[in-house]
């Protein structure tokens, strides 16, 4: 087999699946080349075989398997750290979540931010919607640097993107309906410091009653959206949820590049 | 004689600070320096220092810079920040006191 060939074929199996964009892996790739390149010429010198001295060169280098984990890491840890930076450039994507938020406590809810600022004092309910806005936003943000970054066409699989964006645009929905309004009616329960800081003082228990009306009134406005109607009721919210995951997932599609390691000739640059 | 990995874990960034510290250097250069300065005792595989240098860039502890190699390749060459220097001294006077504390435990080491 041709060096080059060896060669970018050994890179591929060490990018695949590490979730890194394809600008960033083409950067590593010419950096670890130039290593084994020299540590080859080295061994070469040194009475062995070209071809021998390649293979021993990729051996000593490490195991792609242990790479690519450590890259994949690397990585989600990189994007954690973007996420977060770019969550506090960008007040817009703050205010959108927290319209949305309020939007779908009125809708399941009505009279209930009332109660809970009757309650609380209003601290609780500022707190909670603060702190959910800000995890929604930042969960936003990191999912939404993954889905625009390119990646090879090879390592794309239509069928597990779209279940992955199915499970995750369902959990999302879920979250938002779900965790706002209990966040508030146990809020509302624990006195004035509300459900987030609750949780932080270690006040919260969840054995006392409920306040009436508080959480169950909400549980049973969803679920009569279940319940109440079958087929408007269930098939609606599936097909949206559906539809919105077929969406992500071409446009998951469309970021796809040619993987370049799996091409002949790698990329050549100008030197610096 | 090959040393214990578990007693490896911790001495990695030190020693790859201190020889970036030393001189710039690009990875092939700093495994090879790492080798020769430890007279062969401290051999760190590739898969274990791109890892590192790529870590300690994101923390701010050093920069890399591309420079011209040999023949077509360029290398990404890695220089020690202020950031950097001050971990490294920090580490250091911990390995020293730590070495220190084990010292006086255990005895000074005899050589075979």
């Amino acid at each position: 087999m041709h060096e080059t060939e060896r060669m970018n074929q050994w890179l591929e199996r060490c990018f695949r699946g590490s979730g890194m964009p394809i600008s960033r892996r083409l950067d590593i790739a010419d950096e670890w080349r130039s290593h084994i390149e020299a540590e080859a010429s080295a061994l070469e010198v040194q009475g062995m075989i070209r071809s021998e001295a390649m293979e021993t060169a990729l051996r000593r280098f490490g195991r792609p398997e242990t790479l690519r984990r450590q890259l994949r890491w690397q990585q989600l840890r990189q994007d954690m750290r973007d996420a977060f930076l770019s969550c506090r450039r960008q007040s817009l994507w703050i205010a959108a979540p927290g319209a949305i938020f309020a939007v779908v406590i009125a809708w399941f809810a009505p009279g209930f931010i009332p109660l809970s600022v009757r309650v609380t004092g209003g601290l609780g309910l500022v707190v909670d919607v603060v702190g959910a806005v800000v995890i929604f936003t930042l969960v936003g943000t990191f999912l939404e640097q993954r889905i625009k970054r390119e990646r090879p066409r090879s390592e794309y699989n239509f069928a597990a993107s779209m279940c992955r964006w199915t499970v995750i645009v369902m959990v999302s929905l879920v979250a938002t309906a779900l965790l706002a309004p209990l966040m508030i009616a146990y809020g509302g329960h624990v006195g004035k410091e509300g459900f987030l800081l609750s949780i932080i003082y270690n006040t919260y228990d969840p054995n006392m009653p409920v306040i009436e009306g508080g959480r169950w009134f909400f549980v049973r406005n969803f679920g009569m959206s279940f319940v109440g109607s079958p087929i408007r009721g269930f098939l609606v919210p599936v097909l949206a949820i559906l539809a919105g995951a077929w969406i992500l997932a071409r446009y998951e599609r469309s970021r796809c590049v040619e993987n370049p390691f799996l091409q002949s000739s790698g990329r050549k640059h100008a030197a610096a | 004689m090959k040393i214990d990995r578990e007693l490896l874990k911790g001495t990695t960034e030190i020693v790859v600070l201190a020889t970036i510290a030393q001189e710039p250097a690009h990875g092939y250069r700093i495994v090879q320096r790492l080798r020769h300065d430890s007279e062969g005792i401290l051999k760190f595989g590739e898969g274990t220092l791109y890892p590192l240098l790529y870590k300690l860039e994101a923390k701010g502890c050093i920069t890399g810079q591309w420079k011209a190699g040999t023949g077509r390749r360029r290398r990404r060459v890695y220089r020690i920040t202020p950031k950097g220097k001050k971990r490294l001294a920090a580490h250091t006077d911990q390995w020293a006191r730590l070495v220190r504390g084990i010292a006086l435990v255990v005895g000074e080491p005899t050589h075979a």
